[in-house]
């Protein structure tokens, strides 16, 4: 249990690093800020998932992280709105736009997965 | 606009946003497995595009940008850095919507390194594609 969960920080950690390296690294800022939203948390589960439990398992991830994709272009989109809209600092507006992300997820699971009613 | 690489960015950034990003990444990754466990894997598959390393690149580049411009800094550089990374970030958001439909429709027909790997290609193509046309519009 507690060497799983090493590796799956490891892992986790170093992919992730890995990409906000790469975005760090392009010119101009723009293309780097692609990688802000670069899949490096996807593929560090999915590859932990299809070696534990196997493609099936890790297919059902990938159907709802479908709709946690929407939910994040939702929330980048809220992010942007707010800064170039409102006078709410950088802080502020990266945790109010959770409200936008957790709610576009809710209705997706909710209407699409069926979850609980 | 051309894409270049320049290593001055990693110069002037603090070791503390490289081990903030890695811990971030390796919670999330960790909050997915057990939230698999407990919940199911149609719950924790959210978790894979969930934004926890994006608010924290918001915040750094809006604090990096800040205090480079020096002691008369208005915030106004921070938070241009910010929104240009936050669009930048919803553009490549629509790469991993499509990222998750490859692996989701293929994974099991196909190899898994090859539909990951391609999957993390077509994110790459649509993401860069779609900055390029809206550089050119």
């Amino acid at each position: 249990m507690w060497g799983e969960i090493l590796v799956r920080f490891l892992v986790g950690g170093a992919m992730v690093s890995l990409f906000a390296l790469l975005g760090d690294l392009f010119e101009p800022k723009s293309f780097g800020g692609l990688f802000g939203a670069a899949p490096s948390v996807a593929i560090a589960t999915l590859a932990l998932t299809i070696h534990t439990r196997g493609a099936a398992y890790a297919a059902v991830e990938a159907r709802s992280m479908v709709l946690g994709a929407i939910a994040l272009l939702v929330y980048a989109l809220s992010i942007s709105w707010s800064l170039h809209r409102t006078k709410r600092k950088v802080a502020s507006a990266v945790f109010v736009a959770l409200v936008p992300w957790l709610l576009v997820a809710a209705i997706g699971w909710r209407v699409v997965l069926g979850g609980p009613r | 606009m051309k894409v270049r690489l320049d290593t001055k960015t990693i110069k002037n950034s603090h070791w503390y946003g490289h081990v903030l990003r890695f811990v971030l990444g390796g919670a999330i990754t960790v909050a997915a497995g057990l939230v698999a466990k407990g919940f199911g894997p149609a719950v924790a598959g959210f978790l894979l595009a969930f934004p926890a390393i994006l608010p924290a690149a918001l915040i750094l580049a809006n604090r990096l940008q800040n205090t480079q411009a020096g002691p008369g800094a208005t915030g106004a550089r921070g938070r241009r850095a910010a929104i240009v990374q936050a669009s930048g970030a919803a553009m490549a958001s629509l790469g991993m919507i499509l990222f998750a439909v490859i692996v989701w429709q293929c994974l099991g027909r196909r190899p898994a390194w090859l539909v990951v790997g391609a999957a993390t290609m077509a994110w790459a193509l649509t993401a860069g594609t779609v900055w390029a046309a809206r550089k050119r519009g």
